[in-house]
C-alpha cells in the first residue's frame, strides 16, 4: 500500500498526466488511479488538489450533462498545465534514477 | 453578499435537499467548518456545489458518503481551505465592519421600538430618543458574543459533545444563558448614565444609513 505521504508528492503530477490524456470528471480521475494501481483513492481525495491545479489555471473546467445525477464537471489541460506536467515528467525522471540508483546500490552491497 | 453568490446559494439550498439524511449531516458540519474559515462567500459556494455534486452522483451509484469523500472530513475541508488564499488584514477589518453594522442597525431598530413603545406607554415626548452608557454596553456585549458564538461553533462543528448527557447539556446551556441575560440586565439597571440624548428622527436616520452601509459593503464583498 502506497502511504499517503507518500503519494502526496507525487499525486498531483499523476492526476495531471491523465488529465493530459483525455477530458475527465472527478470519480472517472480516482477510478482511472486505482485502475494503476494507486489503491482506493476516494474522489474527496483528489478534489483539494483538482481545487489547486483549478485555481493555478492548470486546468480548463467545463460542465456537460451527465446520464444520471447532476452535470459533471470535466477538466482538460491548459497550456499552463502542459508546461507543468513537462516538468512533472522530467523532475520525475531525475528523481526516479536517482532513487533506484540508491535502492539499487544498497541491493548490491 | 453580492448576485451571484446569491444565486449560487439558493441553488445549492435546493440541489442539497437530494442527498440522504445521513450525508446532509455530515455535509452540513462540513459546510459549517467552511464557513469559519478565510474562504470568500462565493468561493464557499462553489466548493458547496462542488460537494453536493460529488455527493449526489455518488449516492447515484449507490456508493455512500465515506467512499465518495473519504472518512476524514476535517482533513479534506482542512486541504480545501489551504487551496485559497488567506484574508488581509483589510479584507477582515472589512467583514467585521460589515457585521458591525449589520449589529447597529439590528439593534438600533430595535431599540427604536423599544423607546417608542415605552415613550408611547409612559405618555413622554413620542420623539425623545435616549442611549445610556449600559445600553451601549450591551450592544456591545451582544456583538462580541455573535462573534464569538459563530466562531466556536465554526472552529468545532466536528467535535462531537462532551457532555452528552441531553438533559445536563440543555441544563448547562439555560444557567449560561441566564447568567449572561442577568448581567445584561444589571448593565442596564446599574448604568443608567445617558450619552446619546436626541431626536428619534435621526435615530432612524442612523439605522438607515447602517442598513444601507451594511448592504453596500455585503454586495461588494
Amino acid at each position: 500500500m502506497i502511504t499517503s505521504q507518500m503519494l502526496k508528492g507525487v499525486l498531483e503530477g499523476c492526476i495531471l498526466n491523465i488529465i493530459g490524456k483525455q477530458k475527465v470528471y472527478g470519480y472517472e480521475i480516482s477510478q482511472k488511479l486505482s485502475a494503476y494501481g494507486f489503491g482506493n483513492i476516494s474522489e474527496g481525495t483528489i478534489y483539494p488538489i483538482l481545487l489547486r491545479l483549478e485555481k493555478s489555471e492548470f486546468v480548463l473546467v467545463s460542465y456537460m450533462e451527465s446520464s444520471s445525477g447532476p452535470k459533471r464537471k470535466y477538466f482538460e489541460l491548459s497550456d499552463a498545465g502542459k508546461t507543468n506536467l513537462r516538468e512533472f515528467k522530467s523532475n520525475w525522471k531525475e528523481l526516479s534514477t536517482a532513487v533506484g540508483i540508491l535502492m539499487g546500490g544498497e541491493e548490491d552491497e | 453578499m453580492n448576485k451571484e453568490t446569491k444565486k449560487v446559494m439558493q441553488e445549492n439550498n435546493e440541489l442539497e435537499k437530494k442527498m440522504s439524511k445521513k450525508s446532509n449531516e455530515i455535509f452540513l458540519n462540513m459546510i459549517v467548518y467552511l464557513r469559519g474559515s478565510d474562504i470568500t462567500e462565493y468561493n464557499q459556494e462553489k466548493v458547496r456545489r462542488d460537494i453536493i455534486d460529488m455527493i449526489i452522483e455518488g449516492e447515484e451509484r449507490g456508493d455512500d458518503i465515506d467512499t465518495i469523500i473519504g472518512k476524514d472530513y476535517k482533513k479534506l475541508c482542512d486541504e480545501i481551505i489551504s487551496v485559497f488564499p488567506q484574508k488581509n488584514a483589510k479584507q477582515k477589518l472589512i467583514d467585521l465592519i460589515e457585521i458591525a453594522l449589520s449589529c447597529i442597525y439590528i439593534l438600533g431598530l430595535i431599540s427604536v421600538i423599544k423607546i417608542v413603545t415605552i415613550n408611547l406607554i409612559k405618555k413622554h415626548d413620542i420623539l425623545k430618543y435616549s442611549l445610556s452608557i449600559g445600553d451601549i454596553l450591551n450592544a456591545f456585549v451582544i456583538f462580541t458574543l455573535a462573534i464569538v458564538i459563530v466562531n466556536v461553533i465554526c472552529k468545532n462543528s466536528f467535535k462531537k459533545p462532551e457532555i452528552n448527557n441531553k438533559v445536563f447539556s440543555f441544563f448547562v446551556t439555560w444557567l449560561a444563558l441566564m447568567i449572561l441575560f442577568c448581567g445584561m440586565i444589571g448593565i442596564a439597571y446599574f448604568l443608567k448614565f445617558i450619552v446619546i440624548s436626541t431626536n428619534i428622527i435621526y435615530a432612524v436616520i442612523f439605522v438607515i444609513i447602517a442598513f444601507i452601509a451594511n448592504k453596500i459593503i455585503s454586495s461588494r464583498n
